[in-house]
């Protein structure tokens, strides 16, 4: 973070990209002391994405009550919101196909482009994560307009199954990690609705293998991996919004059925995923997927 | 030299049994590392278990061999309580992971702790120290409360420092060890680099040799039929063990040098319900103790399972006697009290967390959970020479 990226306002507007003013970018930054005009010309943009969470329209807080949640309009009392994302690209204004973002790695986005988006501040009910918050990613991208962001949400396989004890940051974080067979809940947004805790995790099932301190030991039947397309998103102008009140609607969030976990966790078994998962945009079993209403662009 | 002495000395006010209230030498403190110790950072001289991370190192006191060994020492050396009748491994036997097989352990001078002495398997990983302690992050803070705490008495060194650094500086070896541990210092006996040493030692109790491990790594007869079941099962999303004794050392509680935050995870697992309401018995709360906050009542920092089978009894008072009754009541959603003055279903405990909801075992499960819980046990770490009483 040593050196801003020094950009003409005059091209910034050109770009349609708001720069994030102490984004550094990595290797450019000898270039910029050597060739400052050919890294204006040549080098890459920094960009900003900034994610906000909330559940039916109320910002995601710690012990945050929140109504009118799932077909019984519970009370649903928050306790985690975080999930990791990667394949982060824009799309070209005008289309085109997608253009990768370089994730800058710091402690919450990796070199594989593995980044966690944490909400969660360990206060309250939040009793699994850490104080730290994470909302914004970071990166560079090639000069260019664009409009329209696509992400996956999830850890990519390669970086799914790596020894978590040895993983690379934002990878390893204990309260995401399932196990080292099944890998991350690539999403985690606990509730309670009273004694009634409702938890969805969504990660990767039937990955092969008998033994779970051990990495699978082939593709997991269920990768549920989401790929989620956002054509509206205006870099330097949008906010990625993550709302699990859509997600939530069609289930009964103040009852579990027995002897499945409390929530939805992805399991094949748990009838609680059957009107979550289409609504995450992945399949669940014989169930098909929909259109994902997580995520939207505010 | 007692002048120098008492300048460098760790002052410690009432202790509780938890360090909130211990005012700390700042070399000591993690927190204020000397900057000039601080130039690396520091590194970790021992080898580790395939998969472990590297332990954080507190940047005020980097890890050597020599300060490991002289930590040893101190650790099983009775002289280092004002009485001369007790050892840190007083309360902490190797045979025991560390753990001492009591309800709630004795001071030297016979007061009675009023939590169970915790089981010492890979501490180096843990975030913070004791049963519910979030201030205490460094194995040198923890260090302080059984050595100068008054409240209870546990070794009582408070008003003693001078006597027992005079009884180690007229020791045959002492003087020889500390320089080797603290190259360059003209007077190293002190209380500071004592407890260096001892959290140096404690550090090195690595804990990941055990049947499950040597399963992991690909041998397929380390497990019986059974175990293997019960691994299955543990890890299975129907018991929900993982979510608090999930990662490599079968804690979320933890810790390591590749970590970007310490974090800090305390749970309510439904032992108590003394009214009805969530309260646990008066006197000891857990995390309620540092925050005031009714939600945080009961909860207590989920323990490694590593070795687990030898540390009985459980829990952060002692009051489960057997691995059989801990898995009771897991798989009852929490446990009944039926009478006495804690009596009360600890299952509807409202601030118990989510994720200990009860569940259903044949007697087969069971049987298997258990053979995996057991298996978790490191039998070279319990005998390993290198951690045991060197005055024996």
């Amino acid at each position: 973070m040593k050196h801003a990226l020094a950009l003409a306002p005059s091209l910034l507007a050109a770009v349609g990209l708001a720069l994030a003013p102490l984004a550094a970018c990595g290797d450019n930054d000898e270039h910029t002391h050597d060739h400052p005009d050919a890294a204006i010309d040549a080098g890459p943009l920094a960009v900003s994405i900034p994610f906000a969470a909330a559940v039916r329209g109320t910002p995601f807080a710690c012990g945050a009550s929140i109504t009118g949640v799932g077909t019984a309009a519970s009370t649903y009392v928050a306790s985690d919101f975080r999930f990791f994302v990667h394949d982060v690209a824009l799309v070209p204004t005008g289309g085109g196909a997608p253009v990768p973002v370089t994730l800058t790695v710091n402690d919450h986005q990796n070199a594989a482009g593995v980044a966690l988006l944490d909400f969660e501040n360990a206060t309250g009910p939040c009793q699994m994560g850490s104080a730290a918050t994470y909302t914004t990613l970071v990166g560079t991208v090639p000069p260019g307009t664009y409009l329209g962001l696509r992400f996956k949400l999830g850890v990519p396989f390669a970086q799914n199954h790596v020894d978590p004890a040895g993983a690379p940051v934002p990878l390893g974080e204990p309260g995401m990690l399932w196990t080292w067979q099944s890998g991350y809940k690539f999403l985690k947004t606990d509730g309670a609705v009273g004694a009634n805790g409702f938890n969805l995790h969504v990660g990767s099932t039937g990955c092969p293998g008998t033994v779970p301190t051990q990495p699978p030991t082939g593709p997991c039947l269920n990768p549920n991996v989401a790929d989620i397309v956002l054509a509206s998103f205006q870099p330097g102008v949008s906010t990625v919004v993550a709302d699990t009140g859509p997600v939530l609607a069609g289930v009964d969030v103040s009852v579990n059925t027995a002897m499945t976990a409390p929530g939805c966790m992805s399991f094949p078994d748990d009838p609680e995923c059957n009107t979550i998962f289409p609504k995450l945009g992945l399949p669940f079993g014989a169930i098909p997927a929909g259109n994902q209403a997580l995520f939207t662009v505010r | 030299m007692r002048a120098a002495l008492a300048s460098a000395l760790v002052v410690a006010a009432v202790a509780c049994g938890d360090p909130g209230d211990v005012v700390v030498d700042g070399a000591v403190d993690a927190r204020a590392a000397d900057a000039a110790v601080d130039a690396a950072p520091p590194t970790w001289p021992f080898a580790l278990p395939p998969g472990f991370p590297v332990p954080r190192l507190p940047p005020g006191n980097p890890i050597t061999a020599e300060l490991a060994e002289l930590g040893r020492h101190l650790f099983y050396d009775q002289r280092l309580s004002a009485n001369g009748t007790q050892a840190c491994a007083g309360c902490h036997f190797q045979d025991r992971a560390f753990a001492d097989g009591r309800v709630t352990p004795s001071g030297s001078t016979g007061d009675v702790l009023r939590r169970n002495a915790m089981g010492l398997t890979n501490i180096a990983y843990n975030p913070t120290y004791t049963w519910a302690n979030p201030t205490s992050t460094t194995l040198e803070l923890q260090a302080m409360i059984p050595i100068f705490g008054k409240h209870p008495i546990e070794l009582g060194v408070a008003g003693h420092e001078g006597e027992i650094v005079d009884r180690l500086a007229a020791d045959a070896s002492y003087p020889a060890r500390f320089a080797a541990a603290f190259p360059g210092q003209p007077t190293p006996i002190t209380w500071p680099n004592i407890i260096r040493a001892i959290a140096a030692f404690e550090r090195r109790l690595i804990s990941g040799g055990s049947p499950v491990d040597r399963f992991a790594a690909g041998d397929a007869t380390a497990l019986t039929p059974s175990e293997q079941r019960g691994q299955v099962l543990f890890f299975s999303e129907t018991l929900e063990c993982v979510h608090c004794h999930g990662g490599f050392n079968y804690t979320i509680a933890v810790d390591h040098a590749a970590l970007p935050v310490q974090q800090s995870q305390f749970f309510n697992n439904g032992l108590y319900n003394v009214d009805g309401t969530g309260a646990y018995p008066m006197g000891d709360q857990g995390l309620w103790e540092f925050t005031f906050d009714p939600a945080d009542s009961g909860r207590f920092r989920p323990p490694t399972l590593r070795n687990i089978a030898v540390t009985a009894p459980y829990m952060h008072d002692g009051s489960v006697a057997t691995l059989e009754d801990v898995l009771a009541m897991y798989e009852r959603g929490g446990r009944l009290v039926t009478s006495g003055p804690f009596a009360g279903d600890g299952r509807t405990n409202p601030y118990k967390s989510p994720f200990v909801g009860g569940f259903t075992l044949t007697a087969e499960q069971r049987a298997d959970l258990l053979a995996f819980l057991r298996a978790l046990t490191d039998q070279a770490f319990l005998t390993d020479p290198t951690l045991a009483d060197p005055f024996r």
